[in-house]
């Protein structure tokens, strides 16, 4: 009985030296979440409103009618970064759009009120950006558009689908760009 | 077999979170009961709403100060009044960063965006390149003038998080310039310590110069390196006190498949000898220490795996030679602390995230610049730029 014990204790040190030895070698763990826009498919499509006064329409709407590819840019009114977007951006992203050699546009999307969206954007304007607010509810559209942060872009090619998803506001560099807007 | 990880054992369970409770010590640690003393402050600097300092040199008995989200630069005169002269560095947003050169010039960095090159005494701005480096990325960080020529230290900027390459790519601690922006020699190496972040996160260093030396102070262990020119290795090494066992570092890193770009969200699970240091032009160092750690639960979704960090119990500034002998121990003021900085003579910034600059002596010849009054206040308007 004695030694049953002992075999049994050292048997279940063991055990958990083992699980020890295992937990310890695994330094990096990666999760990887499913929910939101799937590449190189349909980009998903939120209910909104243009900026110049036009009514609701389906964001996919919008971007069949720009024709070519739409950097599509979800922002907040309270984001710092994003408050300094909208003062460079007009110029940043004409030039950016110049260097890839394809008809590209923006859409500047935000989820607020309509006067606060109108008053967010209104000291800035290019004719190649679209400003427009979300008037679904902000909650299960960002999740449905996978916006974990803002700003977020997200390049969408001609024929509607989503290539390429940024968060922040690095511009996507044009040799990324290039073959996804030219191709067409 | 040691207590910690005895422990461990014990409870059966994954390794960082079964050891909460008190701080864990070892055999040969260093003792952190001599009291601290007060930090001898001898001026404030209150920045405006709009310039949050981010960057401060000093330059002879000046201060140039960078700051704002638009790159602002300005002077502080020797009798702490505003010049009326601006500089303005390239800037996507705050960050700035200023390190002293020479012939009364400033050097700059930043990555905000990538970027560095010089300031002249009349903050005249020369942009330079940065280059691409072993992993593929132009990645800018602390530079420096050494034996005339531009050494950068991409592991310096703490707030740059560095993925590294899979399959594993070597690269150096830092390297030199090249006048075309490329590198023209490489200093030190990085360990490969597995995972995406833990190899960067196991580099990150404080640097500096000291005459013909390359200083740098690695923050996870404390140890110091000295590297000279046309050297494969350091000339010499050191080693902070220690003042309790690192725990093994671990991460945890979540992604979304859409997000090609900046989606990577990391948990990093460790604990650093030394938050952040400044190496003074002297060699000498002040290092803001932890004292202590503890295991520190956090309610998470099911799908986090380490529920919890690291959390520091106690914190102290503290006053070194080059080669780690300790000279002095501070008490630090409340508040967030984001960047310190040693200028000449003794005279060390603390930049405090409520707009704070605290100034403090450690001896020096105070009579080689006239003291700056208790308060100096920067009335700065940074502006973007009139396109």
């Amino acid at each position: 009985m004695k030694s049953l014990r002992s075999s049994l204790v050292v048997a279940l040190l063991s055990a958990l030296l083992l699980i020890q030895i295992l937990s310890v070698r695994d330094v990096s763990r990666e999760v990887v979440f499913q929910r939101g826009p799937v590449t190189d498919s349909l980009f998903p499509s939120v209910p909104v409103r243009l900026l110049e006064g036009r009514s609701e329409m389906h964001l996919r709407q919008l971007l069949r009618e720009h024709g070519g590819c739409t950097l599509v840019v979800v922002m907040d009114v309270s984001c710092s970064i994003c408050q300094r977007m909208r003062i460079e951006w007009p110029r940043r992203f004409t030039a950016w759009a110049d260097s890839i050699g394809g008809s590209v546009q923006a859409v500047w999307l935000v989820a607020e009120s309509f006067e606060d969206t109108r008053e967010f954007f209104g000291a800035s304007y290019s004719d190649r950006i679209s400003r427009a607010q979300i008037t679904s509810d902000p909650d299960s559209a960002f999740q449905m558009l996978g916006v974990i942060g803002t700003p977020m872009m997200y390049l969408v090619d001609a024929r509607g689908r989503m290539r390429l998803g940024i968060a922040g506001n690095q511009l996507p560099t044009p040799m990324s760009v290039t073959p996804v807007c030219t191709a067409e | 077999m040691n207590r910690y990880l005895l422990c461990c054992i014990v409870s059966g369970v994954v390794v960082t979170s079964a050891c909460d409770g008190e701080p864990l010590r070892g055999a040969a640690l260093a003792d952190v009961s001599v009291p601290p003393s007060p930090l001898p402050v001898v001026a404030k600097i209150i920045a405006s709403d709009s310039f949050h300092v981010s960057g401060i040199a000093q330059i002879g008995c000046s201060l140039i100060v960078a700051g704002g989200e638009w790159g602002t630069i300005a002077r502080i005169n020797p009798d702490g009044r505003l010049d009326t002269v601006r500089g303005r560095v390239p800037s996507a947003g705050p960050g700035t960063r200023l390190e002293p050169a020479d012939s009364g010039r400033v050097l700059f960095w930043s990555n905000n965006p990538s970027t560095w090159g010089v300031l002249q005494p009349d903050l005249a701005v020369e942009s330079m390149t940065v280059p691409v480096d072993a992993w593929g990325k132009a990645m800018s960080g602390p530079v420096f003038v050494l034996h005339g020529q531009y050494v950068m230290v991409p592991f310096g900027d703490l707030r740059a998080r560095r993925e590294s390459p899979r399959p594993w790519v070597p690269a150096p601690l830092a390297y030199v310039l090249a006048i075309d922006g490329g590198q023209k020699s490489q200093i030190g190496r990085i360990t490969d310590r597995g995972g995406e972040f833990l190899s960067w996160a196991a580099a990150r260093v404080a640097a500096g110069v000291q005459g013909d030396t390359l200083v740098l102070l690695n923050l996870t262990d404390g140890s110091l390196m000295g590297w000279v020119a046309h050297h494969d290795s350091p000339a010499w090494t050191d080693t902070l006190p220690k003042y309790f066992e690192n725990p093994e570092p671990r991460e945890e890193v979540w992604r979304r498949p859409w997000v090609h770009v900046g989606g990577a969200i990391v948990n990093l699970i460790g604990a650093l000898q030394v938050e952040m240091a400044a190496i003074a032009a002297d060699g000498s160092i002040f290092a803001v220490r932890n004292y202590g750690i503890r295991w520190q639960s956090v309610k998470l979704p099911r799908y986090f795996k380490i529920k919890g960090g690291w959390e520091v119990t106690s914190r102290g500034l503290e006053h070194y030679t080059t080669h780690g002998d300790l000279i002095g121990r501070f008490l630090l003021p409340e508040g967030d602390l984001n960047w310190i900085r040693a200028g000449r003579n003794g005279r060390v910034f603390l930049g405090y995230s409520d707009e704070v600059i605290i100034v403090a002596q450690f001896g020096g010849t105070p009579g080689d610049c006239a003291p700056l009054p208790e308060r100096v206040i920067l009335d700065i308007n940074d502006r973007p730029p009139a396109w």
